[in-house]
């Protein structure tokens, strides 16, 4: 699991560069999101983790944690390796590994207040 | 206001089929019962959701009221799915003594597809009409969840006829029997093919004379319902048949 | 092209910065203005104050706040459907699940007008509320939820639901629903009558029959809860069935359409139902759920097909029928979405986007959706059912290896937490579509 984390960091840092050159007109091609397809993507999160995933409440707020954080603990929902996970994992299986990284990437950079 | 753009849309849509009639033609078994005659497409109707959330059981309702001719009546209506492992879903035939042909069962889809409904009438007359239907969940290679295959036996046969029959009047009456349908297309938990059993008829007479029968196929859904038209509701009997050639018989 | 294409205000830079259209100022020209007030991004109305709705108005002002928000309401007051079989458990009070337009209006600027939308105009786009307004669009998003068909059961009609109620839209039907519970003698039947596919919230009268069950148990114990489904298989039927037995024993009978479970006459005053086959029953309480279709506006703009419901893009959830017309919700075909309160507020999220982006002429981005349906079968113990659902050949799609249903063997603790969840989803999806929380 070590490794997959630090292979994804190594990853999120060409994930990074590449959104930042993305266009926004086009659609979602395989690695690069614009900044407004991620926030697409990312408003289905709002629905257990409040606006802009700031609610704290028996769900976790996911706005403003460390990306890393984010992204193994979504990765780990995903490969199923969570344990006592309820709904996460099912959901987490919905998402290309970049769409993860880029949803770690846009909660980690809300500003949690 | 909206009526102008309605028929606008729709004169668009008109114009654009989006499959042409020829498609029934790759259907072998319903090629075969339209053999060299060419089908009506107006008088048919029929009654189906367009997007059906579980395929194995889907409401269909098919109502005739074309012009006949003098002497004439319809005198079978055929189903066929067009994407389902077999094409044929149920028919149904009907004596000169029904009042008004219109039917309603319950049918199995195993995907999205369109279903033709041909009508034939005594003199050879035939109608033809589809419908497209798009299935979210198959309808027919569900497996048991615990694994075990329910018992294939008719059982609890149900009859209601029209509340307040008035002899004249055509009135709707709807049976119904318990019976798992067993295609022979599903397999158990452990990968085998649970084998076929259906129950292949129902047949509704009065005496001596048929009135109306139904020819059951693995496109039918479990637990048979049929619902059809008669103006006379006395001395009824109900027969339903299954492969092994067990008979269920009710009377009212 | 004209000179303003370069001559983009500050404002506007900041706002379509917020939106991540930061790379595309040569393509946005000032000519995008419809021919509305050159100052104006543009008019929406939205007609329907619920999760689809609401969350669209926000969600607009979100992506694009110089964009002029309406949102057309009768209700001062949403009262939510999810919830509401905890009210009628007597768990919680009906004001608990009780939402206001307060941070709607004065966080986001949207303006909310408490008049039903009574008919629309799609060509001259102008939409006549009952308070003798009108008020015109550039783009019309509606989420009107359901309406019930009255009388495609016999004797179920407008005046007989004040007697056998529905509750299937949350408010004084809920109270109706609730005070023939409470007057029920131990010993008595509580009759429940569930329509075919498709119908608003496909877990919710399992739902309903738990907590009453929940209710029954500590009260009524000697009580029992019959349902009469028009359906041979219900939304987590297995979770359901095992909670059941595991919580309320034989409490809860349920009798499927093969067993001549569907209803198809009411007699509301004695309270009695038939089924298919002749079958009467006899209720102390009676809770008909009747079949339903697109709410009646929908009708009137004619974005409904012949089936009642609203056929829509699967990108944008723009109306197939009716052009600048949106629609969310219930209300739409969007199988294999299911009709509930959180495919609404996900949807109405996609639709802003699609609105903002055409307000803005362009392209609308690609949706994705979650849904997360959880289901009490009492306080402690939560089940739920999964999906996520993408676009693929221009239909919505699920996404194969995802969603799914909680596991048949989960522990206690897994059905605490669900349970706890359960809540903490209310919370967030309701602070997400109108700012408020239980």
């Amino acid at each position: 699991m070590t490794r997959s984390i630090l292979l994804h960091k190594r990853g999120l840092h060409k994930l990074l560069l590449a959104t930042f050159f993305a266009s926004a007109a086009s659609l979602a091609q395989a690695e690069e999101f614009s900044p407004a397809q991620v926030q697409l993507l990312a408003a289905a999160c709002a629905n257990c983790h409040g606006t802009d995933g700031k609610l704290a409440d028996a769900i976790p707020a996911i706005a403003g944690r460390p990306v890393m954080v984010l992204e193994a603990q979504l990765q780990a929902f995903k490969q199923g390796l969570q344990p006592n996970t309820t709904v996460m994992d099912r959901i987490a299986k919905g998402y290309t590994d970049a769409e993860l990284s880029a949803l770690a990437n846009h909660f980690a950079n809300v500003d949690k207040h | 206001m909206r009526a102008p753009l309605r028929l606008t849309l729709l004169i668009l849509l008109l114009l654009l089929p989006l499959h042409t009639m020829a498609d029934w033609q790759r259907i072998e078994a319903l090629k075969n019962k339209v053999g060299t005659e060419t089908p009506q497409t107006s008088g048919l109707q029929i009654g189906l959701p367009l997007v059906a959330d579980d395929g194995a059981s889907v409401p269909l309702k098919v109502t005739f009221n074309g012009t006949l001719a003098a002497d004439e009546y319809i005198s079978g209506l055929y189903v066929f799915a067009s994407q389902n492992p077999r094409a044929e879903v149920i028919e149904f035939a009907f004596s000169d003594a029904i009042p008004r042909i219109e039917v309603s069962t319950r049918i199995r889809l195993s995907e999205t597809q369109t279903v033709y409904v041909l009508a034939k009438s005594n003199q050879g007359n035939l109608w033809l009409a589809n419908q497209d239907v798009r299935v979210t969940v198959s309808g027919c290679l569900m497996t048991d969840e615990d694994g075990t295959v329910t018992e294939a036996q008719m059982s609890q046969p149900r009859i209601a006829l029209p509340r307040n029959p008035k002899a004249g009047e055509a009135a709707e009456l709807r049976t119904m029997i318990n019976h798992p349908m067993e295609t022979g297309f599903r397999e158990d938990s452990q990968g085998n093919l649970i084998p076929q059993q259906l129950i292949e008829s129902l047949q509704v007479s009065r005496g001596d004379e048929t009135l109306f029968s139904v020819t059951f196929n693995t496109g039918t859904s479990a637990n048979p319902f049929v619902a059809f038209f008669l103006d006379q509701f006395d001395d009824l009997t109900f027969t339903w048949t299954d492969q092994q050639g067990q008979q269920l018989s009710e009377t009212r | 092209m004209s000179d303003n294409a370069n001559k983009i205000s500050t404002s506007r830079r900041q706002l379509l910065k917020g939106l991540g259209l930061a790379s595309l100022f040569p393509a946005i020209s000032a000519c995008a203005a419809t021919g509305s007030s050159q100052a104006s991004a543009g008019r929406v109305v939205v007609i329907g104050g619920g999760f689809g709705g609401a969350t669209a108005a926000k969600y607009i002002k979100r992506g694009n706040p110089a964009i002029d928000v309406t949102l057309v309401e009768p209700n001062k007051t949403f009262y939510t459907c999810p919830f509401s079989n905890l009210v009628l458990a007597g768990e919680h009070q009906l004001e608990s699940i009780g939402h206001n337009y307060d941070e709607l209006k004065q966080v986001y600027g949207v303006k909310v007008v408490h008049a039903l939308a009574q008919d629309i105009d799609p060509v001259a786009h102008r939409v006549s509320l009952s308070d003798g307004q009108t008020l015109q669009y550039d783009k019309l998003l509606m989420s009107p939820g359901i309406d019930m068909r009255w009388n495609a059961i016999e004797g179920y009609d407008e005046a007989a639901a004040e007697l056998a109620p529905h509750a299937w839209k949350a408010g004084p039907q809920t109270l109706l629903l609730r005070q023939q519970l409470e007057a029920m003698q131990d010993g008595e039947t509580f009759i429940m009558s569930v329509p075919g596919n498709p119908f608003r919230c496909p877990p919710g009268p399992y739902e309903r029959a738990s907590l009453v069950a929940h209710y029954f148990k500590k009260h009524k114990p000697r009580s029992k809860i019959l349902i009469l489904d028009a359906k041979d298989n219900f939304s987590k039927q297995g979770l359901f069935t095992a909670g059941w037995q595991a919580e309320y024993g034989d409490m809860i009978e349920w009798v499927g359409l093969s067993n001549d479970g569907r209803v198809v006459r009411v007699d509301a005053a004695r309270r009695e139902v038939e089924t298919e086959f002749g079958t009467r029953h006899q209720a102390a309480a009676l809770n008909v759920i009747p079949p339903q279709k697109a709410g009646f506006i929908a009708e009137r703009a004619g974005v409904t097909d012949q089936t009642g419901w609203v056929p829509v893009n699967p990108v944008t959830f723009e109306s197939t029928l009716v052009k600048d017309i949106y629609v969310v919700g219930d209300a739409t075909v969007a199988a294999p979405m299911p009709k509930s309160g959180f495919a609404a507020n996900a949807q109405g999220k996609v639709a802003a986007s699609a609105i903002v982006a055409a307000l803005a002429g362009v392209n609308p981005l690609e949706p994705v959706w979650a849904n997360t349906c959880y289901s009490l079968i009492n306080p402690d113990y939560g089940i739920s059912v999964a999906g996520v659902y993408k676009v693929q050949d221009n239909q919505i799609i699920d996404v194969e290896g995802a969603g799914g249903l909680s596991a048949a063997d989960a522990s206690d603790s897994v059905r605490k937490a669900e349970a706890a969840y359960a809540v903490g989803w209310y919370n967030a999806i309701t602070q997400d579509t109108w700012g408020t929380r239980s």
